[in-house]
């Protein structure tokens, strides 16, 4: 049976892992390898780096960074940020990354991801959309990191994103993004039934329990940062806690 | 040493370092070789779409010299879609042959959701070689990322179910072998299987 996937979010800024990641033991809290590794012992089921470096930098930065990250794990990573060619995308893929995800870049031309999709397959490319309430049963598109209002609405675009040929969703709430109340169960559900495409959600999670509704309001994978890198949840637990709520997770005890 | 196929078909990149971090000896080979003696297993990875593969294969000269390698009973393994090419033809977008190693078709398999992403579990056949079910259980998870697969094969070492739909997900035909998951991409259980799979194949396995 498939399984449903818990995702750790990590931001990188300049080759170094941002956004207040404290562990006791980890070698060096800021290197993105390094917590890779931390991540994939825990269980973790894939990873999400996000490069929020300026582009400059990133340009610079990403290579070595990335490169690093493949070599240490043996679980599947996207990589996004700042994307907006297929070629862009293609360097990524082939320094290792599994999928890249796209965000602005995508909502203002739309075709980037039927590029990307024809360039590296489908299962390479993750839509992310940032998700902002306008009304009970209404959600309206935001870009530049939540920053700008499109006017589009989430569910035509999460079905445009689809027919574009994208492999995945990444659906974050902005209302609910680092409020740690829960994800917004309505949404989920709503872009859950909407696309064929396998959804994760993100945005909200504050305790195991609220994993468990997102993946009961249909949702594929479910994506966390803080809860997990301030060590409140650890994902072995959250798993247990899963599965004797008869849900298929992935225990995995391995060390590497 | 294990010569990995380089046919410009998506990123090979992952497999070699899974064989790397297990200290198996192995190369990228962009062409095929002409002295393949020290070459004693072929990787056929790849993703994306079957046709382009298959034409890509073509293009680059593999197509016969894989044919001939497995003929000779030399072993092969594909992953992924380069499993997938291994079998009589495919019906993705367009009717494709495949190289026909293995009898049997890919297609559009009927998920609810698709692609299929994520961890699922593979059931081993009841035949299985013992150096498998000894080291990797029956329903270990395994890292799925595909939209067409092999709905049954005579060969199947595997199966997997989502949604109440079934289908092979590794084959097994004395030299040929095949996942539809990733291995390189599976934690310590895919590390495990690669490593069985090199010892079936009678590779040394570095400790």
């Amino acid at each position: 049976m498939l399984t449903k996937r818990i995702i750790p979010c990590l931001d990188v800024k300049n080759a170094r892992v941002v956004k207040g990641v404290n562990f006791i033991g980890l070698r060096d809290a800021g290197d993105p390898a390094d917590l890779a590794g931390f991540y994939m012992n825990e269980g973790a089921d894939e990873l999400v780096f996000l490069d929020i470096s300026a582009s400059d930098e990133r340009r610079s930065t990403l290579i070595e960074w990335v490169e690093a990250v493949a070599d240490r794990i043996f679980i599947p990573f996207t990589v996004g940020g700042g994307i907006s060619t297929a070629e862009q995308a293609r360097r990524i893929i082939n320094l290792g990354a599994d999928k890249i995800s796209i965000n602005t870049s995508a909502v203002k031309r739309p075709s980037l991801i039927r590029e990307c999709s024809s360039l590296l397959g489908k299962q390479a490319v993750v839509v992310a959309i940032d998700a902002k309430k306008v009304s009970s049963q209404k959600w309206e598109v935001y870009i530049q990191g939540g920053r700008i209002a499109t006017g589009i609405d989430v569910l035509e675009w999460s079905l445009e994103a689809e027919k574009q040929g994208c492999g995945e969703i990444l659906l974050t709430s902005i209302d609910r993004d680092g409020t740690k109340e829960g994800y917004d169960l309505d949404l989920i559900e709503k872009v859950a039934n909407h696309v064929a495409v396998p959804l994760i959600a993100s945005g909200g999670a504050g305790t195991v329990s609220h994993f468990r509704e997102g993946f009961e309001h249909g949702c594929d994978a479910a994506l966390a940062a803080s809860v997990f890198h301030f060590g409140e949840i650890r994902i072995k637990d959250l798993k247990k806690y899963l599965k004797a709520n008869s849900m298929a997770v992935r225990i995995s005890d391995e060390q590497f | 040493m294990i010569g990995i196929i380089d046919y410009r078909i998506g990123n090979i990149g992952n497999v070699a370092r899974a064989l790397k971090y297990m200290g198996f000896d192995h190369r990228v080979i962009k062409r095929p070789p002409k002295d393949i003696h020290n070459i004693s297993v072929l990787f056929l990875p790849g993703v994306g779409a079957f046709k382009p593969a298959m034409a890509s294969l073509e293009d680059l000269g593999w197509v016969d010299f894989v044919r001939s390698w497995t003929e000779r009973g030399n072993p092969l393994l594909g992953i992924c879609l380069g499993m997938q090419l291994l079998f009589t033809r495919s019906f993705e977008e367009e009717e494709c042959s495949g190289l026909g190693l293995v009898e049997g078709t890919v297609e559009l398999l009927p998920f609810k959701k698709s692609p299929h992403m994520g961890w699922n579990d593979v059931s081993w056949s009841s035949d299985i070689p013992g150096v498998f079910a000894d080291h990797i259980p029956s329903g270990s998870f395994f890292y799925f990322v595909h939209s067409y697969g092999i709905p049954s094969s005579r060969e199947e070492m595997g199966f997997s179910m989502v949604d109440g739909v079934r289908f092979t997900s590794a084959i097994c035909s004395s030299n040929i072998m095949g996942f539809q998951f990733h291995p390189e991409r599976s934690g310590g259980n895919g590390l495990k299987l690669l490593q069985a799979a090199m010892k079936y194949f009678g590779e040394e396995c570095p400790e």
